[in-house]
Parts: structure tokens; C-alpha cells; sequence
């Protein structure tokens, strides 16, 4: 404890320069907690998608047409739960501003093959029976403010009806919802895949994807292999992902965002080495005669070696602690605001934890040069001032 | 004495001092160093997006879309309205009295990467046969152009660069349809440069398609824009909406772009605070080190105006050094680099295009330096001019 009055009294010394770089360690931490935040936020998401469920589209690109015979050869596959081919409309709803996908689908397959997705069991069957039946995502019903009974239409720009127009009805039956994922994922339209495939006038039984779950998470890379293999000297040709692979390669075509992080944290906290080094360093430069006198009344060299280093110590761990709790309590704010479509975002526990281990190291690195000169401070030549 | 003399006589005293404090100094060269360079390398990203999708459009061309929809993608033209298009007034036509016009087709193929063998997605787009007419920019640097009914196409540069199988004389398998390179092009930078061009009505065949995505028109000057967009608008078989070139590609880079130099000024924001404090630190503590000269000078009757101006010219100093390393160090690692993103307004198609730290850049990261620096210097400097002179020698 007198210890601690003495490293206090030595912060206390200068306190715009304690201040100063607290602040500035502050400004550090802040930063790298909400950078490692989102970093570590967005790999979460990654790990909720599953393997169970794969993708199949076309080799040629994500949206190609594939015969729609491919849907029930995949369904013969071992280890296959449940397929569903999928058709997009892509249009808009009242206002030609206000987009709208609709996508259609085999209702049993999609249920079998995503046992997330939640729909009760009458308005399923109200879906199976109604050809222009439209089963809506919760989020997607609040957006658009449907309830069930409305009838919808969709002018589509992609496809286009035998009648020569492009204006698709459909009425909704049922809502769903999705287990396990936030709230405003479930921002989807599915239709019947037959009314959508009957309507259209061109690119009558394709799909643009496939849908497939499968019993085993874990071999969804033999599966994969084994649906691509059956196509593989087809005209047809598919490329089988599971669902993680799918997102991950999409987020790696927008750029390598934790290269980006981890290069910027990277930056902030070797200038911050740099800083804290030269700001302690500085202190116990000042306080040379200081510390000698400490010596001369009996502190042992150890005790006046640990007492900077304590000092690097307090200063770094209570300011890394005061700049991750502001980025813990500003991320989530920032991040559910509307517009990023993201989610609140928070700071997972772990990067709180390496954010102190971070301090820990930066008090170290900064402190054990001038605790290691305090140590080997002699008496006589300090207080003579050479 | 005037003011101005006792300005550079101060001034010039701090700066031959720098040397002894050189280790405190170097927290603000450093600290600044670090926020410059951070800020320029994640600019350079959206500078050069900006770049190479502005660089592609003409303001003597027009691209004419599906009137809901805001890009290539998106958009829908059936064949009929292809030729009421081609037809319309307001487009130059050549010496063989043809518009010079392409109506344009878009698909998009998986193609694996150089570097990592990951398929990335790239836009093979169906041209017409005025594309040499209408993209002047568009010349081949190996090869030949394609020849309209065979399945050949001919590919950008930056796209064979950085994807493998695109290489003259390679065959490359898109499906079924199996296509021969034939040639290399280069527009200049432009997101172009990332595609593969073919013929559109081959392209419309292998795909089994039948409608367009886009019509391109060399417009007639000075007032082609006008008549086209008023002849498009009158004729009610068509509801199509032509737009400037320079227009679509503009609108087409905000998104993505703004987005990163929003990021960048955020992160940057945020690291620049921290480097005002750390400089604070660093000229409160050169102010103290030179207490009794300062005291010295005010009693010899030096102005409390040129201690000010002598501090603060030494905190920009210090900044302005910061700058050029951040810069330095930024352009060393990042100039030139290419990446690859989606964002140009093809789906999910790449655009390649390189890390630009140009001037403008730079310029930047230099009043950003000079504004830490500046906020780092006034208070220290205040506090300098207001020392008591009596107070400050006696601790001589």
C-alpha cells in the first residue's frame, strides 16, 4: 500500500503529462477495441452459418440456369436430408424504388433441408395448397407491412410472364421465422416454385441455385465433391459449397477486411509503444535525484526497480481498461444503426481480455528499460547531478 | 526590435535546440507519421475505386438502362427496344452513316484467381461492332480482335493479370461454352480493364438469352444528350432512361467508395486525437526543458508573441516531418498494389484497380498533419508566453 502513495505521488508529479497520456492510450485502446470488435464480431457470424447446409449453383457464375432435373438426382445423393431448386424474381412492390426479391422454392424441401426456418404447420399447408401462396420472412412482413390474407403484387425486371407482362401476384399465407439468427434475417419472400416455373416465359424448368441439407455437418466436403462429380461431364456443370465457404468467399471478394484491421492496429499500437516508452522514460529521467534519494533512505534497488515499473503498469492497464469499456459501450450503439444493416455488434470478452494483455505487454516493453536504469542508479552520481 | 525579427531570431534559437530534445520529438514525427499513413492507405482504396470507375466513362457517351434500374446488372432491354434505341436521334453516327452504338450484354463467369486459386467472378460482356468506334480508348496490346460468330473473346489487362487462364491463345471453359482468347486489351485504367469483351451476339447465343443489359451511345455535340433523352422519353413502346457516362459511373463509385472514405476518416479521426494528445505531451515537456531560456528572453524584452509563434512553428515543424514519413512509408507499401473488389456496379463482379497515393492524397495528409500539429503546439505555446518571468528564472 505505500507503495501505492508513492507511485501516485509520482503520477501526480506532472499531471497534465499523466493526464496527456492517458488520454492518448485511451485513443489507442478505444481503437483497437472496436476494430478488433467488428473484426471478431464479424467472424462470429461466420461461425453461426452452418456446413450442413450447401449451395449448388452453376460453374459458370453464382446465378446461372441449371436444369431443373439436377434437383432430384442431388435429392439421391447419401447423406442428402432435403433439396429444393430456387428461382429469383427480382422486382418491386408498389413504388419502382422499393426492391423486392421473391424466391421460389419447393416448400417440404426448403422445410427439410433448413430446419431453422420456423413456419407453422397450418400455414404451411396453406402455401402447399395455394399456387400463388407466399410464405414471408418476419422482418421482410414488418418492412413491407403485409399481414397474412394481402395479395401482393411484384412487377419484376428479370422475369417476364407468358402473358407478355411482368407483373406476378401472390398472396400471403403464412409468416416464418428463423431459429438461432437475429431477429431482422428473416427478411425473405418464398413462393411455390411450380407457379413461378408455369408463369414464366422463358427458362421454363431451370433454377438458379440449389438448396441442399445434409445430415452431417462435418462431411460436407465429400457431399459437395460427390454432387459436383455427378455433373462433372455435363453440359451442366455445378459448383457445391456449403453455406460458410459460400459467405466467405463473398466477403473475400469485397477485400481482405482483417488485413486491413489487423495492419491499422498494427500502426496505432507501435506508435503508442513509442510514445508511453518515451513519456516513462522521460519521468524517470526527470526524477533521477528523486529516486536516489529513495535509495539513500533505505529502498533496496529491486523495490525502486518495481516502483516504475508499477508506474508503467497502473498508467496502461487502467487507460486500456477505460478506452475498451468506451468502445464496448459506443460499438453497439454505432452499429445497429439503421442503414448499416449489420446488427448491434458488441466487444467479446476475449478482445477485452487481449486488450489487457495488450497493456500488460505495452507497460513492460515501456517500462522495464527505465525500471532496469532506476535499478542501477548509484547514489553518489545521481545526486550530484552527473 | 520589430516583431517579425524577434519572430525568426526565437524561432531559429528553439529549432537549433531540437537536437537535444530529439527523443521527445520524435513521439509527435512518429505519432503523426502513424495517422497520415493510415489515413492515406485506406483513402488510396476508395481513390482508386473512384478512380478507375470515373476514368471509364466519356461525357460524350450515354448508357442507356431499364428505367428502374440503377445498374448494367439490373437492367433489361428486349431486342425491340435495342432497335428503337439504336435508331433514336442525338447519336453520332460514322462514315458508314451506322450509329456509333453497341448494344451490350452482360454475364458473369467464375474464374480462379493468380495468387490464390480462389474463383473470383469477372463480367464477359457482349459488344457491337462499333466498339472501336465507340471506345476509342480500347486498344489491343497483343492479338487481334474477336471475330463475330466465333465463340472468341478478347481479354482486359488488369483482369489476365491478376486471373490465371486468361492468357492469348488460352482456351477457357465457361460451361459448356468454350471460348479462345485472342486478345489483350487496355482502356487506360478503366473497370474495362476487368472484363472480357465478345461479341453480343454470340454471347446472347452461348447463354441462350435474348434480351440485352445496356445500350452505349456516342452522342452527338453539343446537345445529343437533350435530344436522345427526349426522344427516349416520348416514345411509349420503350421506358428506358438514358444517363451521361461520366453520370453512371459517378453514381455507380459512391457507394462502395464513399463508404471506405468514410471509414478512413473515422479511423483516421480517431488515431489524430490520440496524436494531438501525444503531441501535447511533447510540447508542454519542450516548453518546460526550455523554461529559463524563455524566461530569459521575455526579460530581455522579447514579446510574449514571438514565443508563441516560435513553439507552434516547431510543433508544424515536427508535424510536417510526420507527414512526409507517414506518406513515405504509405507509398512504399501500398502505391501501385493491386487489389480487387466488387462495388463497380456489375453484381458481384470484380473491379481491379490500383492503390493511387497521388498528390492530392498527400496534400491531404499533410493539413491533417499540420492540424494536429497545430492543436498540439497552441496550448503549450500559450503557456509558454504566459510564463511568470520572475517565478520561472528563480528555478534557475
Amino acid at each position: 500500500m505505500r507503495y501505492f502513495f508513492l507511485v501516485w505521488g509520482a503520477l501526480r508529479r506532472r499531471p497534465t503529462r499523466t493526464l496527456l497520456t492517458l488520454f492518448s492510450i485511451i485513443t489507442a485502446f478505444f481503437l483497437f477495441g472496436t476494430l478488433q470488435g467488428v473484426n471478431v464480431g464479424i467472424s462470429k457470424i461466420m461461425d453461426m452459418l452452418d456446413t450442413a447446409h450447401l449451395r449448388v449453383m452453376s460453374r459458370v457464375d453464382m446465378n446461372s440456369p441449371m436444369p431443373l432435373a439436377h434437383v432430384a438426382r442431388i435429392a439421391a445423393v447419401p447423406g442428402v436430408t432435403g433439396v429444393t431448386g430456387l428461382s429469383f424474381i427480382v422486382g418491386s412492390y408498389q413504388r419502382p424504388s422499393n426492391m423486392q426479391v421473391v424466391l421460389g422454392v419447393d416448400f417440404q424441401g426448403l422445410s427439410k433441408a433448413y430446419s431453422e426456418v420456423k413456419i407453422p404447420p397450418e400455414q404451411l399447408a396453406a402455401a402447399l395448397r395455394t399456387r400463388s401462396g407466399v410464405i414471408v420472412g418476419v422482418a421482410a412482413a414488418r418492412r413491407q407491412g403485409w399481414k397474412i390474407g394481402d395479395r401482393i403484387p411484384i412487377h419484376s425486371f428479370n422475369v417476364s410472364k407468358t402473358d407478355g407482362t411482368s407483373d406476378w401476384v401472390f398472396d400471403v399465407v403464412g409468416f416464418y421465422e428463423l431459429e438461432r439468427y437475429p431477429a431482422d434475417a428473416a427478411s425473405q419472400v418464398f413462393a411455390n416454385f411450380d407457379y413461378i416455373n408455369e408463369g414464366r416465359s422463358s427458362g421454363k424448368n431451370t433454377v438458379n441455385q440449389i438448396l441442399v441439407g445434409i445430415a452431417d455437418g462435418h462431411r460436407s466436403a465429400q457431399i459437395s465433391q460427390a454432387i459436383d462429380d455427378m455433373f462433372a461431364n455435363s453440359p451442366n456443370q455445378t459448383l457445391t459449397q456449403n453455406e460458410k465457404d459460400f459467405i466467405q468467399g463473398l466477403l473475400r471478394q469485397i477485400g481482405d477486411i482483417s488485413f486491413l484491421v489487423n495492419a491499422i492496429v498494427g500502426a496505432v499500437l507501435f506508435t503508442l509503444l513509442f510514445l508511453t516508452a518515451n513519456t516513462i522514460a522521460q519521468s524517470v529521467r526527470e526524477r533521477v535525484a528523486e529516486l536516489a534519494v529513495l535509495k539513500t533512505v533505505g529502498f533496496s534497488d529491486t523495490t525502486v526497480q518495481i516502483l516504475v515499473l508499477l508506474e508503467a503498469l497502473i498508467v496502461c492497464v487502467f487507460a486500456a481498461a477505460i478506452g475498451l469499456a468506451l468502445a464496448a459501450s459506443i460499438l453497439p450503439v454505432v452499429s445497429s444503426f439503421p442503414g448499416l444493416g449489420i446488427g448491434a455488434m458488441h466487444v467479446p470478452r476475449i478482445v477485452f481480455f487481449a486488450g489487457l494483455g495488450v497493456a500488460v505487454l505495452l507497460a513492460l516493453a515501456s517500462g522495464v528499460p527505465p525500471a532496469q536504469r532506476a535499478r542501477r542508479l548509484n547514489i553518489v552520481a545521481a545526486l550530484s547531478g552527473r | 526590435m520589430s516583431i517579425l525579427t524577434q519572430i525568426v531570431a526565437v524561432t531559429d534559437m528553439n529549432l537549433r535546440s531540437l537536437p537535444q530534445r530529439l527523443s521527445t520529438s520524435l513521439v509527435i514525427v512518429i505519432g503523426i507519421a502513424g495517422v497520415v499513413a493510415v489515413l492515406i492507405s485506406v483513402l488510396s482504396l476508395s481513390t482508386g475505386l473512384a478512380h478507375a470507375l470515373t476514368e471509364t466513362g466519356r461525357a460524350d457517351r450515354a448508357i442507356v438502362l431499364h428505367n428502374q434500374s440503377t445498374n448494367e446488372v439490373g437492367s433489361n432491354l428486349s431486342r425491340d427496344a435495342v432497335v428503337t434505341i439504336l435508331d433514336a436521334p442525338g447519336t453520332e453516327h460514322g462514315a458508314d452513316g451506322k450509329a456509333v452504338a453497341s448494344a451490350e450484354m452482360l454475364a458473369s463467369v467464375n474464374i480462379p484467381r493468380r495468387d490464390n486459386g480462389q474463383l473470383g467472378t469477372l463480367t464477359l460482356r457482349g459488344v457491337g461492332p462499333q466498339l472501336a468506334a465507340l471506345r476509342p480508348e480500347i486498344h489491343l496490346t497483343q492479338g487481334r480482335m474477336f471475330r463475330s460468330g466465333l465463340r472468341e473473346l478478347i481479354a482486359g489487362r488488369a483482369a489476365t493479370e491478376r486471373f490465371s487462364g486468361l492468357d492469348l491463345g488460352n482456351r477457357v471453359l465457361f460451361g459448356d461454352n468454350a471460348w479462345v482468347v485472342v486478345g489483350v486489351f487496355d482502356s487506360g485504367g478503366g473497370a474495362h480493364d476487368s472484363e472480357l469483351l465478345a461479341d453480343a451476339d454470340t454471347v446472347l447465343s452461348a447463354y441462350q438469352r435474348s434480351t440485352y443489359n445496356s445500350v452505349t451511345v456516342r452522342l452527338q455535340q453539343p446537345d445529343g444528350f437533350q435530344t436522345l433523352r427526349t426522344a427516349l422519353a416520348k416514345d411509349p413502346t420503350l421506358t428506358v432512361k438514358p444517363q451521361r457516362e461520366t453520370e453512371y459511373y459517378e453514381a455507380q463509385s459512391q457507394s462502395f467508395a464513399s463508404f471506405l472514405t468514410l471509414v478512413a476518416r473515422i479511423i483516421g479521426a480517431i488515431m489524430a486525437v490520440g496524436a494531438v494528445f501525444a503531441a501535447l505531451n511533447t510540447m508542454y515537456s519542450a516548453v518546460r526543458t526550455r523554461t529559463v531560456e524563455i524566461a530569459t528572453l521575455r526579460a530581455i524584452g522579447f514579446g510574449p508573441a514571438a514565443v508563441v509563434v516560435s513553439v507552434i512553428v516547431e510543433a508544424l515543424l515536427l508535424a510536417l516531418v510526420g507527414a512526409a514519413v507517414g506518406a513515405l512509408l504509405a507509398w512504399l507499401f501500398f502505391d501501385g498494389n493491386t487489389v480487387s473488389t466488387i462495388g463497380g456496379g456489375t453484381g458481384l463482379a470484380q473491379v481491379v484497380f490500383h492503390l493511387r497515393i497521388g498528390l492530392s492524397l498527400i496534400t491531404l495528409g499533410i493539413i491533417w498533419a499540420c492540424a494536429v500539429g497545430l492543436l498540439g503546439g497552441l496550448l503549450p505555446a500559450i503557456r509558454a508566453a504566459r510564463l511568470p518571468v520572475a517565478t520561472a528564472l528563480r528555478a534557475m
